[in-house]
């Protein structure tokens, strides 16, 4: 291609105001960066990432419709391809399924006969909005995703989104129509979580690879290679029970266990958002109770 | 009737002049767009070029008043905000290349597609350097390498065709520009 010479190149930059801005807004980028690694678990500058992605979210979400339309295409003609052989797997699968089914009914049944004779206080109910991932961020710093859907339709900070496979992340940011999945392999996420067969629990620590990192593993407790993993609910956020993936082995000898997450962050595309009401601890209530009496004091005086 | 004519003339030559300056910040933008967009080939994931990077580098080369610092500044905030990422880190980043390459325009300037490319193959190492640093700065040591890495390298591997889009636009808004000029009397 032919860039015209200029006859004088420099002659924009040797300009003051030019330069002088130039200095001025990497200093502004260095104040920000340093601000962001100051903030901590905080999400530094959160209004202003809640407006850009409202305002975002449409223009991605026109973006993304011919894209999912040529990505669906890609889709349904790999579908077409493996049908056959895709048919045989499913019958096979399925006939294994129904003898699950009828033996979880069973299960099912024993169980709330048990919680009804403990009388037992079982899980908040669940609500599940579904929502497309329309636009993600895979760099090499950050792993999340946005949604369209925001605060009116339930979706607060906190609350787990999972896919089929398994959960992929949690929401960090909402807007009214729009907000951001923070993927588990992300350098900012923590999630609890507890292991199969085991009362101990661990934290499942982004690192920004395809395998995050088990920290705070219960004293003592060396999980296996292949245990499965699932949220442990005990940040009063995310539902308990909620499968994660399984423990592979650490990278080298005496580094940390890793997980290999059952849904695969490469390939997001629709999910689920499951918002529950949150706990109110006891601590919580007794502050309410004293507003509420204030209240009622200052209506009767 | 000629003078209605020629008054709606100069209304188009007007918006040329504004296309002209517009250009390089809607096409940086639109590659934002397309950066963030959750684009798979045959369900496998692949590192995005840094579009934005390759319209900064392209009009810093070629007309650097029509990319200045702010709009450098804007495209790296714009797309820190785009990506969730910390605040500052592609702003930093880019402002901090274009601050290089600015200075060695005239090393590149009127030469030829490879000279420009290896440039821009240089540009790349050294974005790719600032970025690290951004990420350590605000988030430690943990940088996915390989990641930018191949970002890196998809980025520098796209140059090319994109270099021949910009270039382009560039003439089709050329023509504006003179039509602007020639109807303020600029131009004979």
């Amino acid at each position: 291609m032919a860039i015209r010479r200029s006859t004088n190149p420099f002659a924009w930059l040797r300009g003051f105001w030019t330069r002088a801005s130039l200095v001025f807004l990497i200093l502004i980028s260095v104040v920000m960066l340093a601000v962001n690694n100051r903030s901590g678990d905080e999400i530094a500058f959160e209004g202003i990432r809640q407006i850009a992605d409202e305002v975002a979210s449409p223009a991605m979400q026109v973006i993304d419709m011919p894209l999912s339309g040529v990505q669906n295409v890609g889709k349904w003609f790999s579908s077409y391809w493996n049908s056959a052989a895709r048919l045989r797997e499913l019958e096979k699968e399925n006939r294994n399924l129904r003898q699950w089914e009828t033996l979880s009914n069973a299960l099912q049944g024993k169980i709330l006969s048990y919680e009804e004779l403990l009388n037992m206080q079982g899980e908040t109910d669940i609500n599940v909005v579904s929502a497309r991932i329309i636009a993600e961020a895979r760099g090499p710093f950050v792993r999340s995703g946005l949604l369209r859907v925001g605060r009116i339709k339930g979706i607060v900070v906190g609350q787990a989104v999972v896919n089929p496979q398994g959960v992929i992340g949690r929401i960090v940011t909402v807007g009214r129509n729009s907000s951001r999945v923070l993927f588990l392999n992300d350098l900012n996420s923590r999630v609890p979580v507890t292991f199969e067969g085991a009362v101990s629990r661990a934290i499942i620590s982004g690192n920004n690879t395809r395998f995050p990192e088990l920290t705070y593993i219960g004293e003592g407790f060396v999980p296996e290679i292949g245990t499965k993993i699932s949220t442990s609910g005990d940040d009063g956020v995310l539902p308990s029970g909620l499968l994660v993936g399984e423990v592979i082995a650490p990278k080298r000898e005496g580094g940390k266990f890793q997980v290999k997450l059952y849904a695969n962050l490469a390939i997001v595309d629709f999910v689920q958002v499951l918002s529950r009401p949150p706990v109110i601890t006891p601590e919580q209530e007794i502050v309410e109770d004293n507003l509420l009496d204030a209240e009622l004091g200052d209506v009767a005086q | 009737m000629s003078t209605g004519i020629t008054r709606l003339s100069s209304v188009a030559a007007r918006v040329g002049l504004i296309a002209w300056i517009g250009v390089p910040t809607l096409v940086s933008l639109a590659g934002l767009l397309i950066y963030v967009a959750p684009i798979r080939f045959f369900q496998l994931y692949i590192p995005m070029p840094l579009f934005p990077l390759m319209a900064i580098f392209f009009w810093a080369m070629a007309r650097p008043k029509m990319m200045p610092p702010i709009v450098v500044f804007g495209i790296g905030i714009t797309q820190d905000l785009l990506t969730g990422g910390a605040l500052g880190l592609w702003a930093f980043t880019y402002l901090f290349s274009y601050a290089v390459m600015t200075t060695q325009s005239d090393a590149f300037s009127g030469r030829g597609g490879g000279m420009l490319w290896a440039g821009f193959g240089l540009m790349v190492i050294l974005t790719v350097f600032a970025a690290a640093i951004a990420g350590i700065i605000s988030s430690g040591w943990k940088v996915d390498w390989v990641h930018l890495l191949a970002q890196g390298a998809s980025t520098f591997f796209v140059y090319p065709l994109a270099g021949k889009l910009y270039g382009s636009l560039l003439r089709s808004t050329q023509q504006s520009r003179r039509l602007y000029d020639f109807h303020h009397g600029r131009l004979s």
